[in-house]
């Protein structure tokens, strides 16, 4: 994971899909072109590069190898609670989503959607 | 006036000659290449490109001997066959019929030749050689009597050179009167071409059995000189001819120490030995301005330039299956050979529909070219073709044509029941003789598939032996009953430049049951294998020729930053009034620069995605990983590359599991139907469990399916067939619907890929699989072998050098590397249409792989 250096607010995007993960950053990058943003393929790396890139917006999958992207992202929000959580979703179960609600994390689907990816990225710390 | 249809024939069609190309000529001008081969047909290329243009078909058995020439104005072509006493056939180049009949030679046809005016045709015979004035049909005298000849060449003033059997060569001027007669010049080998040089001065003798040429005059047949063999040992040079300009002297056969073909440099330079490849040179001519047209044995011709280099080359379609029969190998029960090639072999296991290179032979087939079980034998025919044959009697039972691609392979029944790989439907169709005197039609087995795609049926042939055939037998009449009407194409011609906005078709159409002046016939058109707009639909009267407008949608083809010419593809297509499709024809047609097609509708196009994936169904036994996947990693790349390809837009509809239903399907068809125009590209991507049964319906299952009720929610394929047979723009189809697990027996993809790839469809179509074999998916993978393949390629791993990835590209590279992920166990199929415009759905990133 590269380090955030000085640039603005900076932006983890975890997916085990280099595609996915790719799409998602053009997206940011077009709405946030000085925002710095890093990349993680699985649940462990993100929580273990959390803390390098101090990201202020998580976006993750659900399917991932490993633990699941909720369960990755209860982690997340237990142990940086200044941080947004975005689970990037096609398709969720009720109970999923129930929980994920629980948890203040905003949904938004796939293929994703650059307003859906703007209005997130314009909520502010939680 | 009825014609006499004769019982079909399934015959192999692969677009090019798989039999030795026998006879080769061109017009004065350069422009049309005609070669006949001892697979029973002539066929017309462009000269320029060596595109395909028109396949004849003569009456008469459909294969064997064949001798052709075409008039020096290009408009008519004469086709001599292997029965004696049966006409010469003059075919219209254009249009593919027979105009006329020259009365028979009384012998079997060798050779044809037109005089340089075009007046005279002569028929060199296995008797006397005939003559006749072509205007009238009378036969023109020449003072030659029952003499046997091996070859007649004319020269500009209407003289006659003649190398008759006896050895002797013979000269007759323009009335047909004897000039001179000598004997050739001692030596080896015996004479059996002439070529007179374009000045007439000179004569050159061609030898059969030795590397020889001699140089007579031209006046008086006294030896000129012996152009050098040196170094030449063994084959001989049994073809001779001179350059156009007559600096350079051609000569070639079978191959010896130094190739082929030899070329004698007329300014005192050293002779040339060309590198043409394997096989023995059957015919040369002089073509236009410089170079020569080369034809071999293997079926393929070429034509060489200036340099004695092939610049153009139409290489051999069949497998070149090397050694006997004994040499091939046969399984116990013999649904599996094993063919040897130059550098391995060719494995084809019917039951399982695969056909794979092998490095070296399995126990499971020895060689031997008899099944374990002793009943049946194989037999190699010509290029490509393999016969299985009962042992105790030789009746066939099964033929092969494999593809020299090493992919594509049809095997049928002497009726016609076939079994194929995907787009192997195209590489054989039936062959139905009218009689005598007029040309036999075709129809490609794709467009009787409903009928006679039973792979049951070709698998049961070889269990039954003779109780198939008496089942078949019983079938017969009814295949003939079931025939389609035939479609030709009459003007403009092949090649021809479009420059309005609308162009006007001309073409015949044979009615089903061989009955002119029958029930209408409707006509539908596609360009580029697309409908085009308001969907016309001609309703004809068979037996007459039809003229229709059709309008050329605005920027077919057009590529941003495209400026040069394009061909686009108008294809007719027939269909009876109780909806059976017929046999189609093409005319490929140059839109120039200068057209208003072209002009007026230049905007970059839009790409439209499907990707539906299905891992989680409502049937727990169905459950997948990575389906779902799939399709969500297919999408997040062209979401991706949404701002940097050549797109204008990217409009994707991705759905996974739940989501997938039939109504989605439908849902999301009709929005590529209702959105996609001309210039736009619509990529449709399915992952998931599919069943099929023995009529070739296919269904995907959708999440919420009951596979004990497949048809009650699931998605019948017919359906994606028939949307996307509508959609106007370019349409390519990836199917992975044949998961492993869940299901005891896999699918069969094969029907499903080779009707969205029939003409009147024009849909390109990627398979993960061919026949019944399962797809894989991996952990290591996270995809199905097919998505991970296909996303590397889109990345940038397929193709070359070139910005585009196109179809083509990909269909090579996830072949090979879907082989590898699954270390052999899957192997995808391909069906890209000819017709349908070769789509380039990424270009590749900066940041490619």
């Amino acid at each position: 994971v590269e380090t955030r250096g000085d640039m603005g607010k900076a932006v983890l995007i975890v997916d085990d899909s280099r595609f996915a993960r790719l799409a998602l950053k053009a997206a940011v990058a077009a709405l946030r072109p000085d925002w710095f943003v890093a990349e993680a393929a699985d649940g462990a790396t993100a929580l273990t590069s959390l803390a390098e890139v101090r990201a202020d917006y998580v976006f993750i999958d659900y399917n991932m190898p490993g633990e699941d992207g909720l369960t990755v992202a209860e982690r997340i929000l237990s142990g940086w609670s200044n941080v947004r959580v975005a689970l990037v979703t096609a398709n969720v179960q009720d109970a999923i989503a129930a929980r994920a609600r629980a948890l203040g994390v905003v949904f938004i689907g796939k293929p994703i959607n650059p307003a859906d990816v703007a209005a997130f990225l314009e909520m502010g710390s939680p | 006036m009825s014609l006499a249809r004769e019982i079909p024939l399934p015959r192999p069609e692969p677009g090019a000659h798989f039999a030795s190309a026998v006879a080769l000529d061109v017009d004065r001008d350069g422009r049309f290449v005609v070669t006949a081969a001892l697979d029973g047909t002539t066929r017309v290329w462009s000269a320029d490109d060596g595109a395909p243009a028109r396949v004849l078909r003569r009456p008469g058995p459909p294969e064997g001997g064949a001798a052709a020439a075409i008039a020096p104005d290009g408009e008519t072509i004469a086709v001599g066959g292997v029965v004696a006493g049966f006409p010469v056939h003059l075919f219209g180049r254009v249009d593919g019929r027979i105009r006329r009949n020259l009365p028979g030679a009384g012998a079997v046809i060798r050779r044809l030749v037109y005089s340089l005016d075009g007046r005279r045709l002569a028929a060199v015979t296995t008797g006397a050689t005939v003559v006749w004035s072509v205007a009238d049909g009378v036969r023109f005298p020449l003072e030659t009597g029952d003499l046997v000849a091996e070859a007649i060449a004319f020269d500009r003033a209407g003289r006659a050179a003649l190398v008759g059997a006896d050895g002797m060569v013979r000269l007759f001027d323009a009335r047909g009167a004897r000039l001179a007669e000598r004997s050739v010049p001692p030596g080896p080998g015996r004479p059996v071409d002439v070529a007179f040089a374009p000045d007439g001065r000179e004569v050159a003798i061609g030898f059969a059995d030795a590397p020889r040429v001699e140089i007579l005059s031209g006046s008086d047949l006294t030896p000129l000189l012996t152009p050098g063999v040196e170094g030449l040992e063994g084959g001989d040079l049994s073809r001779v001819r001179w350059s156009a300009n007559g600096r350079r002297l051609y000569a070639g056969g079978r191959p010896g120490s130094r190739g082929a073909l030899h070329v004698w440099p007329w300014n005192g330079r050293d002779r040339v030995d060309p590198e043409i490849g394997l096989g023995i040179v059957t015919a040369l001519r002089a073509m236009i301005p410089d170079g020569a047209l080369v034809a071999l044995d293997t079926g393929e011709w070429m034509r060489l330039d200036y340099d004695d280099v092939p610049a153009t080359r139409v290489p051999p379609v069949g497998a070149s299956f090397r050694g006997g029969a004994e040499e091939v190998g046969v399984s116990t029960d013999g649904t599996i050979v094993e063919l040897p090639l130059a550098d391995g072999f060719l494995r084809v296991d019917l039951a399982a529909r695969r056909c794979d290179r092998t490095a070296t032979r399995s126990a499971d087939a020895p060689a031997g070219g008899v099944s374990g079980d002793g009943r049946l034998k194989t037999v190699p025919g010509d290029g490509g073709l393999l016969h299985w044959k009962r042992a105790d009697d030789g009746r066939t039972l099964l033929t092969l044509f494999a593809h020299a691609d090493g992919r594509r392979w049809a095997a049928w029944t002497p009726t016609g029941y076939h079994t194929a790989s995907p787009g192997g439907d195209a590489l054989f169709g039936m062959l139905i003789g009218n009689g005598p005197d007029r040309e036999a039609d075709f129809i490609t087995a794709g467009r009787l598939a409903s009928r006679f795609a039973r792979h049951d049926i070709a698998l049961r042939v070889l269990a039954a032996g003779d109780e198939g055939e008496a089942l078949l037998g019983v079938e017969r009449e009814a295949a003939r009953a079931a025939l389609p009407p035939v479609l030709r194409v009459v003007s403009p011609e092949e090649g021809s430049r479009v420059a309005g906005d609308c162009v006007l078709i001309g073409f015949d159409v044979a009615n089903p049951l061989g009955v002119e002046g029958g029930g209408e016939v409707s006509v539908g058109v596609r360009v580029d294998g697309r409908p085009i707009a308001g969907e016309p639909v001609f309703r004809v009267t068979p037996g007459r020729t039809t003229r229709v407008a059709v309008p050329l949608p605005p920027a077919l083809s057009i590529a941003a930053g495209d400026d040069g010419d394009r061909i686009v593809h108008v294809t007719l297509h027939p269909s009876t009034p109780d909806g059976r499709a017929g046999e189609p024809d093409t005319v490929s047609l140059t839109l120039g620069r200068d057209s208003a097609a072209f002009a007026d509708g230049r905007r970059r196009p839009r790409l439209f995605v499907v990707a539906h994936g299905v891992s989680d169904h409502a049937d727990g036994h169905l459950r997948l990983r990575f389906a779902h996947k799939d399709a969500l990693d297919i999408a997040a790349f062209f979401e991706w590359r949404k701002s940097q390809g050549p797109f204008a837009e990217t409009n994707i509809r991705l759905r996974t599991d739940r989501h997938v239903t039939r109504e989605t399907l439908r849902e999301d068809l009709e929005w590529l139907r209702a959105g996609v125009e001309a210039e736009d590209t619509a990529l449709v991507f399915l992952f998931g469990h599919g069943i099929s049964d023995e009529s070739g319906r296919f269904v995907f299952l959708t999440s919420d399916v009951d596979p004990s009720r497949p048809l009650a929610r699931g998605f019948d394929c017919r359906e994606l067939v028939a949307a996307l047979r509508a959609v106007r723009g370019g349409v390519a189809v990836f199917l992975d619907v044949c998961r492993d697990g869940g299901a005891e027996e896999p699918p069969d993809i094969d029907p499903l890929v080779n009707e969205l790839a029939a003409v009147e469809n024009g849909v390109a179509v990627l398979s993960a699989t061919s026949g019944r074999s399962f797809s894989l998916e991996g952990a290591e993978w996270r995809n199905g072998a097919f998505a991970k393949a296909l996303l590397e390629g889109l990345d940038g791993a397929a193709g070359g050098a070139g910005e585009e990835i196109r179809l083509s590209d990909l269909a090579v590279f996830t072949r090979r590397r879907v082989v590898e992920l699954t270390e052999g166990r899957q192997v995808p199929g391909t069906a890209l249409p000819t017709i349908v415009r070769d789509l380039a759905p990424a270009t590749r990133a900066a940041d490619s792989v």
